[in-house]
């Protein structure tokens, strides 16, 4: 069954409360995947508005997170990926069919390929069009992934008859190209994939605690007021805790909504160094 | 019996003029530019004798760059140190020079980069003009005499003028010159229209003052060929119409890249003006004097097209003449690579063409030296229609002497020189603030130190690779050498694989697939690496990122740190901007200077860790390499400059230097610690006294390498580990440890990691100054293939490989590049070219190291390709059984 877009791709989701509709672009791509992590249980560290790291529990392995690139998105993978030349002679190299520019005849498809699978399908107007497709077309987008080394996921933009690759983003900006339901679908699989999971779906609007400590700014006060703002925007509950070189609060709300405040805390001249994130345990039952 | 002269030393001095106002072209505007003065003493009959060159290398103008032409230098300056020169008469004088010019030549052939024709013009002519002033010198003649003077006065055609000056000031300087030079010129922008308005200007304002003289436009190659012709239809429509002058002259529209262009241009012109009617007007009188005679009773109207760039040598003279030549030629010193090539092909262009004219022109930011040069060539040339090198000026600083002036203040003609050879003397006093490098040859043989001596890697087909190329190449020499096909894509980046499978591992420099995005963006921001070292108890200096707009709370931080503390760019590389024991308000401004000026708008300011810069190269759990890298600096023998006392370093580091270091330069950073040690460039220290020319350690900025691993440490090994393990995806990386003596343990001593860097540079520890090498690029490809499943054999000695090489390759002397290359190399085989225009095969047989460098080169390639792949497969068995490499 056809899903159907609720917002266009690329545009702001009004219903979304003040707080998250700061958000957009690449940062709103670093929220939602720091928020899939938070939904399986990792503990985050964000570092900037577009990047932050997470810490499976129980093994310590540690995923880094840039926009919608990971520690999975290898600096040569990208840059052939860029790379119109590059990129020919890399899919050329394992017979994978390009698309002449402009493509004749066939459909224009954006396929996001994370791992070995298309996680999204979709075509120039942002339509869910995963079940209308031939496997032959989702192998094709595969292959062009595995055949660029250094490449786990990447957005492939699939045209022309017979069909082939007309691009690859190594780096997509999800909200751009993805209506909001199929942002949480791809950001629950980038995540998933870099630890080995398969199809864990999350409940992005179950209510959980979220435990925030913010450390390294040039001026606490600064980061407590913007802390308040940001949770009466976003319609959650925040305590903020008492200490001396950081500041700490704990968060209640849907996952959704308390997964966007670390993002939330950057911009102007007094951010915090990093901001150290994680789900309550006890609240994240009925999430994943 | 023949007397000889015999050189005895060679000093260079590298130096960097500002100009007064800058200079426009076609090009953009030029502030300064880097010349190096060659000051040749020679020894005749117990006498001793000076000549002074100036080498003025201008980029791909002159076949030049910056550090190769150095190093070119050096070497030339040992080959001609003790060259003997018969002083018996002139011609076996010029023929000595002339010997010893074709050999330099030579080595500047065997020296320069594969892609570049021709190389290092600029910097030979400095050497040829020295010489020519030695042997002028010993002769007791002026140049010119030496040369075979044809005339005795030289005048300037025109003062050229800038495209930096607006309309008004371009009409008000034609005013002022209009009865002084017989001609003006001016730097046409290349903007067809605004160039016509000016051509018209100048006729107009010319006229009005009473002097209808011809108007000379160099375009310095700004117009693509289909603007060219419009251009030429547009002055020869005005000339026609008798709005321009009856003679004017368009200098290179085009680039060197259409040689048949300017041919087809200058008969465009001939048949737009063949059915001029336009009356010529009697002879114009200018300056009281009457216009040369080439310009009276002329017959047609003439539109000359004259080739600047277009003509290097007699190879460019004959391409010219075989698409129907030109009207004039201009011959640069620094361009043809000498004055007595400059000679030679005057002679050569007027023996086959004698209507051809003939220009000398001058180089912007030369000193007088060059000026006095060229005027004694002017003189010496068999045929002079035009001269344009008029006294230097627009320099911040005069740094010879005598000055070349005009005769009176009104007058177009250069005044007399007075002395032998060029009759110049240098003045110390006024290049030294300009001075960027100096050497001496023979080298200094004073005490430098109680040192080791520095390696030697004796590996000449490493020495055409950049340095970042160097290391991808480091790279798939050990994938190729242990079975892998591998495909290049650009000089840094490669992918490698199994024998016909695609490529499963890939590096873009020393990052391979393991190294990610989102490590390199952790490591690249000092401020977000310090966090994370910081959460995996790693010991960082204390320290905080500032906008550079901050000055005021930046400095009030490295108050609350204390001094000493260090400012270096948030996201620099390098070493670049670094300054390091800063321990005054003074200093904290100048370091805040520095980083604005290396174009970095935000920075750190952190704590300064007393101790020595060590790189440690992680894989994974081990360290793989330490490198000590002591900051730039030498030792004083009591005798030698502090300039050449960094010469002679430059040389003694000259075996590693083309593959790991960075040649020590007198830069503003090196005159501010010099200012620090009450130093100056031209001091000179104590035997045995260490000068400090940097604190930062960097190769990039000078500093030492010397391997340590072995002797370190396992505490501080561990750190390090820690500090790569603390980066999220990061398996290989490069540790900045800052430690006070490697090899006690960290705990009892003040160490802290003050980077990290996710592609570090492996150059470094393959070839380091002092200590054992280590193979990091092997233990990295290993790695690699480990963790991808792909296996990897024994490393082979020899090598056979087929290579096909994709891109615009056929018809831009791709072939003719390799064999040259494999010849040089020992490495045999054979290139083709392919029924598909865009391919070219090769097979390549011999040691793995050179077949592994060509086939790494081959991405690059001749200056006209552009490779777009390159692929390598492994042969079984070679084919070529003949010793020799050959075109088929």
């Amino acid at each position: 069954m056809e899903q159907t877009a609720t917002h266009a791709p690329g545009t702001r989701d009004e219903s979304r409360p003040v707080g998250r509709s700061r958000l957009t672009g690449m940062r709103m791509d670093s929220s939602l995947l720091e928020t899939a992590a938070l939904g399986i249980g990792w503990a985050c560290v964000r570092l900037s508005p577009l990047t932050f790291v997470a810490t499976e529990p129980g093994t310590g392995r540690e995923f880094g997170f840039r926009g919608s690139s990971s520690t999975s998105t290898a600096n040569i993978g990208r840059e052939i990926a860029k790379d119109a030349r590059h990129r020919r002679t890399a899919l050329t190299a394992a017979g994978v069919n390009v698309a002449d520019e402009p493509a004749a005849g066939g459909r224009r498809l954006r396929i996001l390929v994370v791992g070995e699978t298309a996680a999204t399908v979709v075509d120039t107007e942002g339509r869910d069009v995963r079940h209308e497709v031939d496997d032959a077309v989702l192998n094709l987008a595969t292959s062009a992934v595995a055949a660029i080394p250094g490449l786990a996921h990447a957005d492939v933009v699939v045209d022309g008859e017979p069909a082939g690759v007309a691009d690859i983003d190594p780096a997509p900006v999800l909200s751009r190209t993805l209506t909001p339901e199929l942002r949480h679908v791809a950001a629950n699989a980038l995540v998933q994939n870099l630890a080995g999971m398969r199809d864990t779906t999350l409940d992005w609007q179950a209510d959980v605690r979220l435990d925030v400590v913010a450390q390294g700014s040039a001026d606490d006060a600064v980061v407590r007021r913007r802390l308040r703002r940001r949770a009466r925007e976003l319609g959650v509950d925040l305590s903020l805790g008492r200490g001396s070189n950081a500041v700490s609060a704990s968060v209640e709300g849907p996952l959704e909504s308390v997964g966007a405040l670390p993002a939330l805390l950057y911009g102007g001249r007094t951010t915090p160094a990093l901001v150290e994130t994680s789900v309550r345990e006890s609240s994240r039952e009925g999430v994943a | 019996m023949t007397r000889h002269l015999t050189i005895t030393a060679v000093r260079l001095y590298e130096y960097v003029m500002p100009m007064k106002r800058g200079f426009g072209t076609a090009r953009g505007i030029t502030n300064s530019a880097r010349n190096i003065v060659v000051r040749l003493e020679a020894e005749l009959a117990g006498e001793t004798l000076t000549g002074l060159g100036e080498c003025v290398p201008r980029g791909a103008l002159t076949g030049d760059s910056r550090d190769g032409s150095w190093s070119f230098l050096l070497e030339a300056a040992r080959r001609i140190e003790a060259a003997r020169v018969p002083i018996a008469g002139a011609e076996a004088s010029l023929d000595e020079i002339r010997r010893i010019m074709s050999g330099l030549r030579q080595l500047a052939d065997k020296s320069a980069p594969s892609r570049v024709g021709k190389p290092f013009r600029g910097t030979l002519a400095g050497i040829d003009i020295a010489l020519l002033d030695l042997v002028a010198r010993a002769h007791r003649v002026p140049m010119s005499v030496l040369l075979g003077e044809q005339r005795h006065r030289v005048g300037v055609s025109a003062g050229t003028i800038s495209t930096a000056k607006t309309r008004d000031e371009l009409a008000d300087r034609t005013r002022r010159d209009a009865k002084r030079f017989p001609m003006s010129r001016f730097k046409g922008t290349g903007e067809i229209g605004q160039d016509l308005d000016f051509l018209r200007l100048i006729a107009e304002t010319n006229r009005a003052a009473g002097a209808d003289k011809p108007v000379w436009v160099d375009v310095n190659e700004g117009l693509e060929p289909e603007e060219a012709r419009e251009f030429i239809d547009r002055v020869a429509e005005l000339m026609v119409a008798g709005r321009l002058p009856e003679t004017v002259i368009v200098e290179q529209p085009v680039t060197k890249a259409h040689p048949s262009v300017l041919a087809e241009l200058q008969r465009r012109a001939n048949t737009r003006l063949a059915g001029s009617t336009r009356k010529r007007t009697p002879a114009t009188l200018w300056a009281g004097r009457r216009s040369p005679s080439r310009w009276r009773n002329h017959g047609p109207l003439r539109l000359s097209v004259l080739a600047d760039e277009s003509l290097w040598d007699a190879d460019d003279l004959a391409e010219l003449a075989r698409g129907g030549g030109v009207g004039g030629i201009n011959i640069k010193v620094p361009k043809v690579g000498g004055v007595l090539a400059a000679l030679d092909l005057a002679t050569a262009a007027v023996a086959n063409n004698p209507y051809l004219e003939i220009y000398v022109g001058g180089m912007l930011a030369t000193s007088d030296i060059t000026s006095w040069a060229l005027k004694n060539l002017a003189m010496a040339m068999p045929r002079l229609d035009y001269f344009t090198t008029s006294p230097p000026s627009n320099v911040e600083a005069r740094i010879a002497e005598p000055h070349l002036r005009y005769r009176d203040g009104g007058s177009h003609l250069l005044g007399d020189q007075d002395g032998d050879g060029l009759g110049l003397t240098l003045s110390l006093a006024d290049v030294g603030p300009f001075v960027t490098r100096s050497a001496r040859v023979p080298a200094p043989t004073g005490q430098t130190g109680d040192e080791p001596t520095p390696n030697r890697f004796d590996l000449p087909h490493l020495d055409k690779f950049g340095k970042k190329q160097l290391d991808s190449h480091l790279l798939e020499y050990e994938a190729l050498s242990r079975g892998l096909d591998t495909v290049r894509y650009d000089p840094l980046r490669f992918a490698a694989g199994r024998r016909g499978e695609p490529p499963a591992i890939g590096f873009s420099w020393t990052a391979g697939t393991q190294t990610s995005r989102v490590s390199t963006y952790v490591t690249g921001n000092k401020q977000v690496a310090r966090t994370m070292l910081q959460r995996a108890g790693v010991a960082v200096p204390d320290g905080r990122r500032f906008m550079l707009d901050e000055r005021a709370e930046a400095l009030a931080y490295a108050h609350k740190l204390g001094w000493p503390v260090v400012v270096k760019p948030q996201s620099g590389t390098g070493g670049r901007a670094v300054t390091t024991q800063i321990g005054s308000d003074h200093e904290f401004e100048w370091a805040l200077d520095a980083v604005g000026e290396a174009g970095y708008r935000d920075l750190v300011v952190e704590r300064h860790v007393e101790g020595v810069a060590y790189r440690f190269v992680v894989l994974r759990d081990r360290v793989l390499s330490v490198v000590y890298r002591r900051p730039a600096g030498v030792f004083g023998d009591g005798d030698s400059t502090v300039a050449e006392l960094i010469g002679q370093q430059n040389g003694l580091r000259a075996g590693v230097q083309r593959l790991q270091t960075t040649p020590l330069r007198i830069n503003d950073r090196v005159r501010f610690q010099l200012e620090r040690q009450g130093l100056a460039w031209d001091s000179v220290p104590a035997a045995g006294c260490r000068v400090v020319l940097s604190t930062a350690g960097s190769v990039t900025q000078g500093g030492e390498s010397m391997q340590v691993v072995d002797e370190t440490h396992p505490s501080l090994l561990e750190e390090a580990v820690r500090a790569v393990r603390g980066v999220p995806g990061l398996v290989y990386g490069g540790v900045d440890f800052l430690i006070p003596d490697h090899t006690k343990p960290l705990a009892e001593q003040e160490a802290a990691i003050c980077e990290i860097n996710a592609s570090p540079a492996s150059r470094t520890n393959h070839f380091p100054l002092f200590g054992p090498a280590r193979n990091v690029s092997s233990e990295l490809l290993l790695d690699q293939c480990a963790a991808h499943g792909v296996a990897a054999s024994e490393p082979t000695g020899e090598l056979c490989l087929d290579v096909e090489i994709r891109g615009r390759v056929q018809r831009v002397g791709y072939r003719q590049w390799m064999k040259k290359l494999a010849r040089m190399y020992g490495v045999e085989g054979w290139i083709r070219n392919t029924e598909d225009p865009e391919l070219v095969e090769a097979h390549l047989v011999g040691p793995a190291g050179p077949v592994a460098a060509i086939a790494a080169l081959a991405i690059s390639g001749p200056a006209k390709a552009r490779p777009d792949s390159v692929r390598c497969r492994h042969h079984s068995s070679p084919e070529s059984s003949s010793g020799r490499f050959v075109i088929r």
